[in-house]
């Protein structure tokens, strides 16, 4: 499998006036592509740091980041950010929202309107597009946002807390969803949560990282059979194990 | 109130109890309407009524009956749209000025934000300065008439729009900031896209707020210097001791403002639904 994204020796320090904060220290890893990695860890570790480098618009303070093989430098379309709130704009329409991106690149390397109508009515949205996010359920919202992400066509989403804002049901049921569509679109993704059984439940790889400075503790392989869902995982025989497992990394 | 007209477009009918609730609720509605109405009635009767009955000199207090004579004379002498049409101007011009010179400042300071720090204090001096104390300079340097009384009104208002237009961009969403540019989007396009959109209910609010003081702004021009003008019918009202022409001014004033405050509500209305 090719690697999509490599992290080698990353360090990132904080600077204010009154005192420096080593966030980030000495971060390696890859990603293949396909791939869908979870990274775990104590408030305040510097996940969102990670993704925040990896999405360029953060530089590291040293190392570097290859994504495709190509050094990180700004922002681009090949890395998609999907935020914690939806952050849906609500004087647009959910068809405006989805085509924000593409907009905004002039559909330069984005998805077309047709593969997006595909995807709206795929994901259970045909017949909103003209709806504004108030009349959306969470769950549909969150949605909204995903496909918006996918439009700019990422070869890599960056998901910061996604699901954290939503009810407890209206949890599993996105993050079943997001991971078929996930896989179905055959993307890879950073999942960043405090949530350790969403990590179990959602992917390949678990990356477990210790208080701040944020250094890699364990790097955790999840051996499911690749065609459990999210909801089923959470009913497999391994699930109580890797739950423990990264409990007992996390204490 | 708004959403027992929107059942009403609607032709909700509900149960038995839920007619009945609507029902209260409109003869609130129309209670508070009619006090409103009976108020101005019972205000302008005893008013006209103390100065026929002489329980006040009518020379001091004017009347109803005198303010309607009076503005009956001046249409009929031709200088009564002649002063309104003057006035309007002013304030149209001093309002739309000050807007799009406000907003445009404060475009220029969300966008460089080393600017807005360099700024910022004189903002505030500037904002709390009483600009009537402008008077003299506006009047040596721009000279007297139209010219001054429309640099009153855009002093008056560029200072407080740039600021609350300000304010409100500086409030809109980091994450979502953070989320188009993550997308790739320049400065200009997170201010097209989103800066601008996401605040317009608050430009709409000061729009409104800009209208009120724009009228302050050209009557106190018109004070300073004008030789037509409502503000300039108050002026020579008062000098020659002719309360009529005074309070008849300022009646016509209350009409007018509150006609462009209706339309601005209006406008509102329709842009905030379809932005």
């Amino acid at each position: 499998m090719n690697t999509l994204l490599e992290l080698k020796n990353i360090y990132l320090t904080y600077q204010t006036l009154t005192s420096e904060t080593k966030a980030i220290e000495n971060v390696s890893f890859k990603l293949n592509e396909g791939e869908f990695i979870s990274i775990v860890g104590p408030s305040g570790c510097g996940k969102t740091t990670i993704l925040s480098m990896v999405s360029g618009l953060l530089k590291p303070t040293s190392g570097e980041i290859l994504l495709d093989g190509e050094k990180v430098t700004k922002v681009s379309t090949n890395v998609g950010y999907m935020l914690q709130r939806d952050n849906l704009f609500e004087w647009l329409t959910v068809q405006q929202n989805i085509l924000i991106g593409v907009k905004i690149n002039h559909n330069k390397n984005c998805l077309t309107k047709d593969k997006l109508q595909e995807l709206i009515t795929k994901y259970g949205l045909s017949g909103f597009e003209k709806s504004k996010p108030s009349e959306l359920s969470g769950g549909m919202r969150q949605r909204v946002s995903l496909i918006r992400t996918l439009a700019i066509s990422p070869k890599l989403l960056l998901l910061d807390e996604p699901f954290s804002a939503l009810d407890y049901q209206t949890r599993l049921s996105v993050q079943n969803d997001i991971s078929s569509i996930l896989k179905s679109e055959h993307k890879t993704a950073i999942l960043v949560t405090h949530d350790i059984s969403e990590a179990v439940a959602m992917s390949d790889r678990v990356i477990v990282l210790s208080k701040r400075p944020g250094t890699i503790k364990k790097i955790i392989h999840l051996d499911f059979d690749k065609k459990l869902t999210p909801f089923d995982r959470r009913n497999d025989l391994q699930f109580n194990k890797y739950f423990k497992l990264l409990w007992e990394e996390l204490q | 109130m708004k959403k027992f007209i929107k059942i009403k477009n609607n032709n909700f009918l509900g149960s038995k109890e839920h007619q009945k609730f609507i029902k209260i609720q409109k003869t609130k509605t129309f209670f508070v309407h009619f006090t409103r109405l009976l108020l101005l009635i019972a205000l302008l009767g005893i008013w006209e009524l103390s100065a026929k009955l002489n329980w006040a000199d009518p020379f001091i207090t004017s009347s109803p009956s005198r303010i309607i004579n009076q503005t009956i004379e001046l249409y009929n002498n031709g200088t009564l749209f002649k002063h309104i049409l003057i006035t309007l101007n002013e304030t149209v011009l001093a309002f739309a000025l000050s807007t799009a010179i406000g907003a445009f400042i404060a475009i220029l300071l969300f966008i460089i934000s080393p600017l807005r720090r360099v700024l910022e204090p004189y903002l505030v001096i500037l904002n709390s300065l009483p600009k009537i104390a402008l008077g003299p300079l506006i009047i040596i340097w721009v000279g007297v008439g139209t010219k001054a009384i429309v640099t009153m009104g855009i002093l008056i208002c560029v200072v407080i729009t740039t600021i609350n237009l300000l304010n409100a961009y500086l409030e809109v969403s980091n994450e979502k900031i953070m989320l188009l540019r993550s997308m790739g989007a320049n400065k200009f396009q997170i201010l097209t896209k989103l800066i601008i959109p996401a605040t317009l209910p608050n430009f709409m609010a000061t729009l409104k707020i800009n209208l009120g003081m724009a009228w302050v702004g050209v009557i106190m021009g018109e004070y300073l210097s004008s030789s037509a003008g409502l503000g300039y019918l108050l002026v020579y009202g008062g000098q020659v001791f002719q309360l009529d022409l005074v309070m008849t001014s300022i009646v016509i004033l209350c009409i007018l403002s509150g006609i462009m405050y209706g339309i601005i509500s209006i406008l509102e209305k329709i842009i905030v639904k379809k932005r």
